[in-house]
């Protein structure tokens, strides 16, 4: 296939494999980090693959703005979530001066 | 005139070049947020990735999403992680003590998952029967038709609404997590 | 119909919402709202039974009401929630929410003064709701769901008492033994979807009848349900979780671990009948009378009146499975009706005795308690007459006709059986003298016991009766209600129950009245020096028996002690091995660059580099996968997605 084919054939298939190596970005990132804050940056990125995926979907297929709509859902519950697990990651920081995940295996303060 | 004829019309391959342009900064944003040993420059390499997908979603015509993502992601969340950088920024690492991160054996088991799922997605049929993006027809705007969806009682308006009850709650829990304690030290 | 269904699951189900929200800032803590909320269901599910019985759905297209309501789809695949009353479920529902009021109402009394008593409501009516979906579910998906919400409602119960750490324990035991056992129900749920592509059980059976379903594929189906039915109906090998289950509140144990949850395993059997091969059934039958055998003879050496229930309940579980095996259904299900009326019976006059003598549970303490407490001796009696099968009691008729059902299918197993109904008659005599007759052997409990309030004499009554009278075919209730069921279950009158010979019949009733016979001229009309020179030479056997045969003790050494071992060798590499050695990195850095330098290096980082990746590569199996750390866990799950997609590819 010469360059220019490969230009324009981008279809649902180009963008699923960028979904897919954003996703295991993003799980690579959730094994390696012992920090919790870099655990949350692995979740980001996985967030993102699967919207990814969501969006690509939408487009080719039928059903117009059904993927966009559960992507601006997933972007909310991702606000959520950063929010909230940064309190916690805070909270842990404060009770520990520590915020490896290895070390807070367990739940009491 | 002659010079515009000699450079070549762009307009068929445009949609490439943009994709593999962002899929590319995508790509190395994400595996440098990945891999890079310190955690600022991972939640730049985020940023990056970031902007990356916000790119994918207006080439596949979702303008809307595309700037929610830059406003939210970027804006937010980002900032957010990078507040919880340098706010939890004098530990160990900060002291030259924290253990190195195992890159290899994550990585390992990444490219594993990878190689399933490439495998999985080259071998499915979709059912776009092998549509391009040059094939789909110009997509229309859709922040006014997704504006009615998500509030129109017989599509998405429920959800929207719980939605908005949970970002409240996830507010107010987390202004609870962090308040400062009055009781105790 | 349908919305006698919805009300027989959905009022204990509002009940248990509402009681957990106010239940304890109710008058008297709620308990009546939730004796409401069960109350409910006992009179809807009546008007069910009577309303089967009039003939009202048993017409000859379709046996059984039927609904059903989409709840999932996934591009073309549906899946279904439905409900569907034939004359079985119409007698499970009846039994269930009969035995959970009664047990609603006796628990008002006895669990008075318990600080957590509104919390004892609740779970108890979320799992009559359960037990209740359970039974109603038209297809194995929402059995399953059931099935699981009962084992959960089952474990806080059992750990009610959770200040004590012995509750604690046995509610963890039951759940993973339990658990076990469930596996083989998600294997068969799997096996069954990929061949029929339907959890109903009609698609099941149709796909089994026509030979859609290869007889290999039943056979390991119907083993997977029956390992499933094994750890619920606490069956041989995975029995040890029942008698230490009796560390609950006895309330729970006559609803749950006697008359209902563990028949939940005789009930998945019997409504997957026609899926089982006679290879699987073998196997079925002949669990079931080994179970019934060993349970009985644990039964004759525990000194704990709960104890030696629990295991009776083993025993009789093992005889239903047995007849199931050796497909006589009716006679099987019948019996677990009659076994819930008794057995539930014989709990609940344990726990008025329990209750009198301010809980003391060994039977060396009692003796002499009829003349305290006559209505709960009288209707004790009447359980034991049951369940050791005396002519014309309840369960005279089910055990002979399991029995019966054994001698056509496979003689050697009724023989089996036979000895384990004169086992079972000899121990519940036992049970019986030791706490209600002869003479006071601890004369400070004597002193003050006394007879039960009326909220648990009431349960006991009723119980008794039916007790007594439900082996009658009153009103039809076998003819109209369990037969048409057995004959589709069956594939249309084979074998069946009613075909009594004299031989066998009479053979019952002597297994019956010999061990009745025995154990009172042992413990009524010999000294009780006596009976120690006779036991003197069992004394083995004797120890054996108390011992359970040691199999917690077996399991202990063979499969929690080597998972232990290698759990803390694993922990003391990881944490010495990995840690210890990145950790040590530094140190041996500055040492290197101090010494020798690069050799050591090599050396050391060799070694580190090695043991590391050793352990990653075995260590993580084991000691790590309970380890509280987080990426461990995501690791595995990563680990098996990726497998499952690899392996999906290659097949």
């Amino acid at each position: 296939m010469t360059t220019l084919a490969l230009l324009q054939s981008i279809g649902l298939v180009h963008f699923l494999v960028v979904g897919a190596v954003l996703f295991c970005a993003g799980i690579t990132t959730v094994l390696a980090r012992r920090n919790a804050v870099g655990i949350l940056i692995g979740l980001e990125l996985i967030l993102n693959a699967a919207n990814l995926n969501l969006v690509a979907f939408e487009r080719f297929g039928p059903a117009p703005l059904r993927g966009t709509v559960f992507a601006i859902f997933v972007l909310a519950v991702a606000a959520a979530e950063a929010a909230i697990a940064l309190a916690i990651v805070l909270n842990v920081f404060d009770s520990r001066d520590e915020i490896d995940v290895d070390e807070t295996t367990a739940l009491k303060g | 005139m002659a010079l515009a004829s000699m450079i070549p019309d762009l307009t068929p391959v445009l949609p490439g070049l943009i994709f593999y342009g962002l899929s590319g900064l995508a790509i190395v944003a994400a595996v440098a947020a990945a891999t890079a040993p310190k955690i600022v420059h991972a939640a730049f390499g985020l940023m990056a990735a970031f902007f990356g997908v916000a790119g994918l979603y207006a080439l596949l015509g979702s303008d809307f999403l595309a700037l929610t993502q830059v406003v939210v992601y970027v804006g937010g969340i980002l900032v957010l992680l990078v507040f919880g950088v340098l706010l939890t920024g004098r530990t160990k690492a900060a002291l030259g003590l924290e253990r190195p991160i195992r890159t290899m054996p994550a990585a390992f088991a990444g490219g594993a998952l990878l190689f399933g799922l490439l495998a999985t997605i080259l071998a499915s049929d979709f059912g776009d029967g092998g549509r391009t993006l040059a094939d789909l027809p110009e997509p229309p705007s859709t922040t006014a038709a997704l504006g009615r969806a998500l509030l129109d009682p017989n599509q998405y308006l429920l959800p929207f609404e719980l939605v908005s009850v949970f970002l409240l709650a996830a507010l107010v829990g987390a202004a609870f997590l962090v308040r400062r304690r009055r009781d105790g030290p | 119909m349908l919305t006698l269904a919805l009300v027989i699951v959905l009022a204990p189900f509002v009940g248990f919402l509402l009681q957990s929200a106010f239940g304890r800032r109710l008058p008297r803590q709620g308990d009546w709202l939730t004796i409401l909320g069960i109350g409910a269901s006992l009179a809807a599910a009546v008007v069910v039974f009577v309303r089967v019985l009039g003939g009202e759905v048993l017409d000859a297209a379709d046996p059984a009401a039927h609904a059903r309501w989409e709840w999932m789809r996934f591009g073309e695949v549906v899946w279904n929630v439905g409900v569907k009353i034939d004359g079985l479920t119409a007698v499970m529902l009846f039994v269930v929410t009969l035995v959970a009021f009664l047990v609603h109402v006796f628990s008002s009394a006895y669990m008075r003064g318990d600080p957590k008593y509104w919390k004892f409501f609740a779970w108890l009516q979320m799992f009559s709701t359960s037990m209740l979906i359970l039974v109603l579910a038209d297809n194995l998906l929402v059995l399953f769901i059931g099935w699981e919400l009962v084992g959960l409602c089952s474990y806080k119960l059992i750990g009610f008492w959770s200040e004590r750490q012995e509750p604690c324990n046995a509610a963890r035991k039951a759940f993973i033994t339990t658990r076990i056992g469930d596996l083989g129900m998600v294997v068969a749920l799997m096996l069954i979807y990929t061949q029929t592509k339907s959890f109903a059980f009609e698609d099941m059976f149709r796909a089994a009848s026509s030979g859609d379903l290869s007889t290999q594929v039943r056979t390991w189906a119907s083993l997977g349900l029956f390992m499933a039915a094994m750890g619920k109906s606490a069956q041989f090998p995975l029995h040890v979780w029942l008698p230490d289950a009796m560390e609950g509140p006895t309330p729970v144990s006559a609803l749950i671990h006697a008359a209902t949850m563990v028949a939940a395993g005789v009930y998945l059997v019997g409504r997957t009948f026609p899926l089982f091969t006679d290879a699987s059934l073998l196997v079925v039958a002949s669990v079931g009378a080994v179970t019934a055998v060993m349970a009985g003879l644990i039964a004759l050496a525990q000194n704990d009146i709960k104890k030696v229930l629990a295991y009776s309940t083993v025993s009789q579980l093992g005889f239903m499975f047995l007849g199931l095996g050796c497909k006589a259904w009716h006679a099987a299900l019948f019996h677990l009706t009659t076994h819930a009326f008794f057995k539930a019976l014989m709990f609940l006059g344990s726990g008025s005795v329990i209750h009198a003598c301010h809980h003391e549970q060994d039977m060396r303490k009692m003796g002499g308690l009829w003349r305290k407490l006559p209505v709960t001796g009288t209707t004790f009696f009447v359980g034991v007459l049951a369940i050791a099968g005396f002519p014309f009691t309840a369960g005279f008729y089910s055990k002979d006709s399991i029995l019966s059902g054994a001698w056509h299918a496979h003689p050697a197993l009724f023989w089996v059986g036979l000895g384990a109904a004169v086992l079972t008659a000899f121990y519940m005599f036992r049970l019986f003298a030791g706490t209600f007759m002869g003479k006071p052997k601890d004369a400070h409990v004597f002193e003050h016991a006394h007879e039960s309030p009326f909220a648990m004499t009431l349960p006991l009554v009723v119980l008794g009766v039916l007790a007594a009278v439900s082996g009658f075919d009153l009103f039809g209730w076998h003819t109209k209600l369990l037969d048409p069921v057995a004959a589709g279950a069956l594939n249309a009158g084979s074998l069946h129950g009613h075909e009594h010979s004299g031989f066998v019949m009479a053979l019952a009733i002597a297994a019956g009245l010999i061990g009745l016979a025995a154990g009172f001229f042992v413990f009524r009309v010999l000294a009780p020096s006596r009976v120690e020179a006779l036991k003197r030479p069992f004394a083995g056997l004797e120890r054996a028996f108390a011992g359970k045969f040691g199999f917690d003790e077996l399991y202990r050494e063979v499969i929690l002690r080597p998972a232990y071992v290698l759990a803390s060798v694993l922990a003391w590499a990881d944490r010495e091995g990995i840690d210890g050695a990145v950790n040590g990195l530094g140190r041996t850095a500055v040492s290197a660059a101090q010494g020798s330098g690069t050799v050591d290096r090599v050396v050391v980082d060799g070694a580190v580099r090695g043991t590391g990746a050793l352990i990653l590569a075995g260590g993580a199996g084991v000691a790590r996968t309970q380890s509280g750390r987080i990426r461990t866990y995501v690791a595995f799950g990563i680990a098996a997605v990726a497998v499952i997609l690899i392996l999906g590819r290659i097949f």
